[in-house]
């Protein structure tokens, strides 16, 4: 796991290095000191280049690997890893797609729903319940309590 | 002292009280939820204070934080399960306590001694704040670069896992402080062509994502069950004495956990296992620890409440948060438009003492609120995981969209907490990331003014600046010393072999 860290923090630090030579760079009391707007990103740009090297050489070459790696490893062996991003992710994507489009009420309801049937609730009636409760006291606290107008949905204002 | 309490009066009116109230409530219930924590609390929270003024919000922040330290201890003492990292030597003792039928008197020992240490860690930050503010108001942007690396630094270096895993999160989180339009020349940094980039990256999203949704899928993967509370759990009124019997516990754990809470990245865990390990050495009853001695469930409690305390003086005082907590509070601040630090002291010293003034409230109503609420917080422990990652999860998303009312933050709450997951997994430490985004904008700032006033010779000018000089070789020290303590220790080793 490090040789990745280490890398990504390798290919992120050149590709921000790089990215800084496209800033459009104009006349400003900054570029006096010669500190234009890519100076400061590309020292970050180059810690970031520094690290992920450190990294690498610790990992491959001296054969050390961090404490936290090794307690990691141990607490790994106990949960189910990538479990987490499979469940959760489809239904937030497709949440954030829903929302705009049919409105608060059906993505939010359909969200919830979900979600609990994801964590392991398997009795209808509450997971029902509960959806209600969650859709309806979020409606009024963010519409009501924070003066937040909520998506109505996009497809049922064309069909109207 | 009586202006003070002016201030105080002015700025702390029925609506503050009723946000310290209700932060201290939901923090608590927040911190003794096992996954969640202060900083889950206060992350959660940030959106909502966007609609309120920055005492009102500072006030539900500050209330959370302490309910959330003290929290912890509930679930602790319990389930055997710390609700947050701060509460693991809590458990130590208490949990012993409560298998032995007293989880009474070890949750209301946790209470008084939170108070206790709340409490102390109010008075001195009432204290010593004003008096470091005036004493950094010289301060120019050579002094405050070097105290923002310092408190970068030292966060990185003192989080869990490898020092340069550390920097790098700290570099990443200085790195995504500059996307967006350059405030010295208006040049569009990182923004892809995207308008919503060009402001910068909503402050809410990355803070949500790394730290709540990160959580989530961690809690998602675990297999631990909800607890079951079958005992039924009282205020136990005759703890109280132990404030005089133990009162050198008491005062010794508190002043420890000031003390640690001032230096940036070291916080609550570390200030509760050094004050337990001290209160053991020094009691008459050693072999008591470990299989619930009270005087182990005061020391940690009474110095993680006043970490909190010490944790918030550079913050009010120089403007470097010493906790990531704090530096999402620090967040929170700044989107208010209000930035802490000796300016500020100047300018609003009577917002100063009002916010200290609601620091020492909070720490105070610990106790009533305990006392009156414990049934209802050891009830919220029984609630299954399921509807609780559910609700975390849409507080999440509303709570992120409400913000700015744009989709594009919930595409980054996404893109953060997938960012936080693999960090997680990756052993890489998510505060040095906070901190740095936090500090990114300061540190910019102070390194182009030394750019411009140094005109290029950044270390002859430095030479000249005894404070800065010492904050940049203490930089050099945090930097070279764990290399050096690794070089030494492999050397040992290949001594035994």
């Amino acid at each position: 796991m490090d040789i990745t860290t280490g890398m990504i923090s390798l290919g992120l630090g050149l590709g921000v290095y790089v990215l800084t030579f496209g800033f459009q760079i104009g006349a400003s009391s900054g570029l006096a000191s010669g500190m234009d707007a890519s100076l400061y990103p590309r020292i970050i740009a180059t810690i970031l280049i520094v690290l992920g090297i450190i990294l690498l050489v610790k990992t491959i070459f001296l054969n050390q690997t961090s404490r936290e790696e090794n307690a990691k490893a141990a607490s790994n062996s106990n949960s189910q890893t990538g479990n987490g991003l499979i469940r959760l992710f489809p239904l937030g994507i497709g949440f954030t797609i829903a929302f705009p489009l049919v409105g608060y009420f059906v993505s939010t309801g359909a969200f919830v729903a979900a979600m609990l049937y994801v964590t392991g609730e398997r009795r209808i009636v509450l997971i029902a319940a509960t959806t209600i409760l969650v859709v309806i006291s979020f409606y009024l606290l963010f519409r009501y309590g924070f003066n937040i107008v909520l998506p109505e949905g996009r497809i049922w204002r064309s069909r109207a | 002292m009586m202006s003070v309490l002016a201030d105080i009066q002015q700025f702390v009116g029925f609506t503050q009280l009723q946000y310290i109230v209700i932060g201290v409530i939901l923090g608590t219930i927040i911190g003794a939820l096992p996954g969640c924590g202060p900083m889950m609390g206060v992350t959660l929270t940030i959106p909502f204070t966007f609609y309120l003024d920055p005492v009102s919000s500072l006030a539900l922040l500050i209330g959370i934080y302490q309910g959330g330290s003290f929290g912890g201890a509930i679930s602790a003492a319990l389930v055997g399960i710390p609700g947050t990292p701060i509460a693991a030597a809590t458990l130590l003792d208490a949990y012993p306590m409560s298998q032995s039928g007293r989880a009474s008197e070890a949750i209301t020992l946790a209470t008084v001694a939170s108070w206790f240490g709340g409490c102390f860690g109010g008075i001195v930050l009432l204290v010593a704040a004003p008096s470091l503010a005036s004493f950094a108001l010289s301060f120019g942007p050579a002094e405050r670069l070097g105290l923002a690396l310092i408190g970068l630094t030292a966060i990185a270096s003192l989080s869990a896992g490898s020092t340069v895993k550390g920097l790098m999160s700290g570099a990443l989180g200085l790195m995504l402080a500059t996307v967006g339009s350059d405030p010295f020349t208006g040049t569009n940094r990182f923004d892809f062509g995207i308008p919503e980039l060009t402001g910068g990256l909503t402050f809410v999203s990355l803070l949500v994502g790394l730290f709540a949704i990160s959580e989530m899928l961690i809690q998602l993967e675990s297999t631990t069950p909800t607890a079951r509370i079958t005992e039924k759990i009282r205020f136990s009124t005759k703890c109280l004495w132990t404030l005089i019997s133990d009162w050198g516990n008491y005062l010794r754990s508190s002043l420890i956990g000031v003390l640690v809470g001032v230096v940036p990245g070291v916080g609550g865990v570390s200030s509760a296992f050094l004050s337990y390990k001290i209160s053991k050495d020094l009691s008459p009853d050693k072999d008591q620890y470990g299989k619930g001695a009270p005087g182990g469930v005061v020391a940690t409690e009474a110095a993680n409440s006043a970490t909190t305390g010490g944790a918030l003086l550079p913050m009010l005082s120089l403007g470097i948060p010493g906790d990531p907590i704090v530096a999402v509070m620090m967040g929170g601040l700044l989107i208010h438009g209000v930035t802490p630090g000796p300016a500020f002291m100047l300018t609003n010293a009577p917002m100063l003492n009002g916010i200290l003034g609601i620091f020492l409230i909070g720490a105070f109503l610990l106790l009533p609120i305990g006392w009156l609420l414990l049934p209802v917080f050891v009830r919220i422990l029984s609630i299954p995981k399921s509807f609780l990652t559910t609700f975390i999860l849409a507080l999440c998303i509303f709570g992120t969209y409400a913000t700015n009312r744009e989709l594009f933050d919930i595409w980054l709450l996404w893109v953060f907490g997938f960012l936080g997951y693999a960090m997680r997994k990756g052993g890489v430490p998510l505060s040095p990331l906070v901190i740095g985004f936090v500090l990114g904008p300061i540190v910019e700032e102070s390194l182009r003014r030394l750019a411009t006033i140094s005109g290029g010779n950044f270390w002859g000018f430095l030479i000249g600046r005894p404070i800065a000089l010492t904050c940049f070789v203490l930089i050099l020290a945090m930097l070279i010393g764990p290399i050096l303590a690794q070089m030494y220790r492999t050397r040992s080793n290949e001594k035994r072999s």
